[in-house]
């Protein structure tokens, strides 16, 4: 089935909201992995089904709150804090944006340690339950190939750095794309951004003959490097915000982030 | 919401504090999810008493099981809902649960009016949005969503193929994106 296919038949909304047979989920998840374009679509349901889910809250019993902290705060005495190994990933400094290179090469080369480390935590523990930790592996592994293709695209000397710097409307944002036309890449890293108003999201179009072209949506996840549309000409690049999903046409006036390819 | 940018975002801040087992952590997540996730809980056991037993029972799970969420498979609230359902959906399983047989509307009326909270205009809003969907999308997003049926439960009791179960859902989701 291709890629729109798979998009259109309901399937990633029935995955979203866990009513599908075990092995479709594995196979989703599997795809997601491979194609972008699924994992955006993923993103994409869980926004509007939480959104959803929030406009159908109801507020439990005041005093619950209470109950809820003195359980788990008498829990709390009996288990230990969680391996340094998250925290330490969590608490890793601010990246610069002076040195995005080494830094990203440095967050990437983390992510792929810990990886490994899960990998290998995942080895000692699989004897039990082979199958689904063999799944879980070849699962890393793509992870770690996606990583590494990542990191060959901003090593790559072909790549173009251009610098988002913000507009009227958020003087501070700033965004990172890294584009290489030969490679076929186009990469993107949120340095600094308002948290997108709630139904909105985030959208990179580049300029092609002084036209804006949709570089597809992304989510606000500030430590990631989204994968976004390939371009083999492109003059700028500009970041608005839209409604979810994303929009045709740009909305100027809600222009976050601009920069000319140099 | 248009707070200019932080480090990190909320749900990043709140999965490091579970993480280093700090009760702020707990106290934040409650804050933010409690009122999605009690309103999922109480569209499958239909009863005050037992939703707010099963919603204790969630966090409890959260606090324990946070090593397990895997940011790579998706966002925080998704991860959360899909415990608070299945933890739902055991409590009706349970011997002495008995189903209550007022329709489900007004049991989500009475008890959302007995806990005498402001509405959020801008929650309230949304929900007068959804309800522009029509019914035969938004009984299956509520009976699949809400109430945990798969997609084959969901054919069955709504007596349609399966087929239509999936390009009914990907309509509906569709109109709740124009929505929001």
């Amino acid at each position: 089935m291709k890629i729109q296919e798979i998009i259109e038949s309901g399937i990633i909304e029935l995955y979203v909201m866990n009513a599908l047979p075990e092995d479709e989920a594995v196979e989703v998840e599997a795809l997601a992995i491979e194609h972008p374009e699924i994992l955006l679509e993923i993103e994409n349901v869980q926004n509007v089904l939480q959104l959803y889910a929030q406009a159908h809250a109801i507020e439990p019993h005041p005093g619950l709150k209470e109950t809820v902290l003195k359980k788990i705060k008498a829990e709390r005495i009996l288990s230990p804090p969680s391996s340094s190994v998250s925290t330490s990933l969590s608490s890793s400094p601010p990246l610069s944006t002076k040195t995005p290179w080494i830094t990203w090469l440095a967050a990437a080369t983390s992510v792929i340690a810990i990886v490994l480390f899960f990998q290998n935590m995942n080895n000692k523990n699989a004897l039990t339950n082979c199958t689904t930790e063999n799944t879980k592996l070849v699962e890393n592994q793509k992870v770690i190939v996606q990583l590494e293709h990542k990191l060959n695209i901003l090593r790559s000397a072909d790549t173009k750095v251009i610098d988002l710097k913000g507009l009227e409307i958020a003087p501070d944002a700033k965004v990172m794309v890294y584009w290489n036309a030969n490679e076929k890449a186009t990469l993107l890293s949120i340095q600094r951004l308002p948290t997108p108003h709630a139904g909105k999201q985030y959208q990179l179009w580049a300029i092609v003959d002084k036209k804006p072209v949709s570089a597809g949506v992304f989510t606000y996840d500030i430590t990631a490097i989204h994968a976004m549309k390939e371009f083999d000409h492109a003059e700028a690049f500009a970041v608005t915000e839209e409604p979810v999903g994303g929009s045709v046409t740009p909305s100027l006036d809600k222009m976050y982030v601009l920069g000319n390819v140099l | 919401m248009n707070k200019s940018a932080t480090p990190r975002s909320a749900d990043e801040q709140i999965i490091e504090l579970l993480r280093l087992r700090e009760t702020s952590g707990m106290s934040l997540l409650y804050d933010k999810y409690s009122g999605a996730l009690f309103g999922t809980i109480v569209r499958v056991v239909r009863s005050q008493e037992i939703a707010e037993e099963v919603l204790q029972d969630t966090f409890t799970k959260v606090w324990r099981n946070i090593e397990s969420y895997d940011t790579s498979k998706g966002r925080l609230f998704t991860w959360l809902i899909n415990i608070a359902r299945n933890s739902a959906i055991d409590a009706t399983r349970q011997k002495d649960f008995k189903r209550q047989n007022q329709p489900l509307e007004n049991v989500v009326h009475t008890i959302d009016q007995q806990q005498n909270s402001t509405p959020n205009p801008e929650t309230m809003d949304m929900r007068r949005l959804t309800e522009k969907l029509s019914p035969e999308y938004k009984d299956l997003v509520d009976l699949i969503y809400f109430q945990g049926y798969t997609q084959s439960e969901a054919a069955e009791e709504l007596n349609i193929p399966l087929g239509t179960v999936k390009t009914r859902i990907r309509t509906a989701i569709i109109r709740l994106r124009e929505f929001f």
